[in-house]
């Protein structure tokens, strides 16, 4: 029991902190790209495909906390 | 994710998920009769209808020919109709599917349930080492020894060694790759949509008004900003898996190298 509310305060803020790391990248990646697209607007389609890409794999960190949050979380309950 | 969400069945032993099987059959549905109704009649001079259908075509071939240029054409039928496909079945799921009641279980977007996307990534790994193995035959498995044929030349008989001692492990990282690329594929639609699941579920239950429209905005962009990103992955690995030598340069010159992303 105790270790269920251990885990309700711990698995959101577990997700939160995940959250945190892909946030400051996307942000930074979006920065960059609106940036340059505004310094060259004739780049701003050619790097738009990259700049999908590289958010696909920046935001995936983000889901992995929200995939742990469900396993362990799933564990405890069951 | 526990049973209750879905409407489930047993045929020939398995256990199928009625409701996902009720939205692809819908997805498809809604394809095939669109491309029918909007291909019904080409003309050398386009009617809307044909404006509409080739747009839709144009954007299927910017994604490929951003990946991998000219030759993304080979591969444009699968990427578009994998794009096509997730993007009809992620905006589907912001339908009011609640007003239909199913016995057990709701319905919610087929990309909402692990084993689609997991089928479709699987479609992606069997069609990158499809196109890999028909562009360069029995040495496109050269590419998971990858650093040492490089790392090796130009080496004494002694270096030649010690390095392949030191780097054969790498060997195991590129076979993983192979599970890591459709496992990232799947992860990633299948948490974004099941997200916008929930968080439409608990808007509802905060302020029923005008808080959903936000969140089901929000769903839409992320609808589109997914199948895009899943159709430009696949199509980026089917082109670094595929690409020969004298490929690779004419694409850097014309700046459309594709981008490695494990």
């Amino acid at each position: 029991m105790e270790t269920l509310v251990a885990l309700s305060y711990g698995a959101p803020l577990a997700v939160g902190l995940a959250a945190l790391g892909p946030a400051i990248g996307l942000g930074l990646m979006a920065a960059a790209y609106f940036n340059s697209s505004a310094r060259q607007p004739e780049m701003r389609a050619p790097l738009f495909v990259p700049f999908i890409i590289t958010l696909g794999a920046v935001e995936l960190l983000g889901l992995f906390g929200f995939i742990t949050f469900f396993l362990i979380f799933g564990k405890a309950t069951a | 994710m526990s049973e209750s969400h879905f409407w489930e069945a047993t045929l020939l032993g398995q256990t199928v998920h009625l409701n996902t099987l009720i939205m692809v059959g819908a997805t498809m549905g809604v394809l095939l009769l669109g491309a029918n109704w909007l291909t019904s009649s080409i003309k050398l001079i386009p009617s809307r209808k044909q404006i509409v259908a080739e747009s839709i075509y144009a954007l299927c071939r910017s994604i490929t020919y951003g990946t991998a240029g000219e030759r993304g054409d080979k591969f444009l039928h699968y990427v578009g109709a994998l794009f096509l496909f997730i993007l009809t079945a992620n905006l589907m799921g912001q339908l009011p599917l609640k007003l239909f009641v199913l016995p057990q279980g709701e319905l919610i977007a087929a990309t909402g349930d692990f084993n689609v996307t997991a089928a479709l990534a699987v479609c992606t790994l069997v069609m990158y080492f499809f196109f890999g193995l028909k562009q360069k035959g029995f040495s496109y498995f050269s590419h998971y020894l990858s650093p040492l044929p490089v790392m090796i030349q130009g080496q004494p008989l002694l270096g030649k060694i010690a390095f392949i001692a030191f780097f054969w492990p790498f060997i195991f990282l590129n076979i993983l790759e192979d599970f890591t690329r459709p496992g990232s594929l799947m992860i990633r639609l299948f948490f974004n949509i099941l997200v916008g699941e929930i968080l439409a579920g608990i808007a509802m239950s905060v302020a029923p008004v005008g808080l959903p429209v936000v969140v089901i905005l929000l769903e839409l962009l992320v609808a589109c900003i997914q199948a895009y990103v899943f159709a430009i992955l696949s199509s980026v690995y089917i082109a670094m898996m595929s690409e020969d030598h004298d490929d690779h340069h004419e694409a850097t010159e014309d700046h459309h190298s594709s981008v490695a992303v494990a």
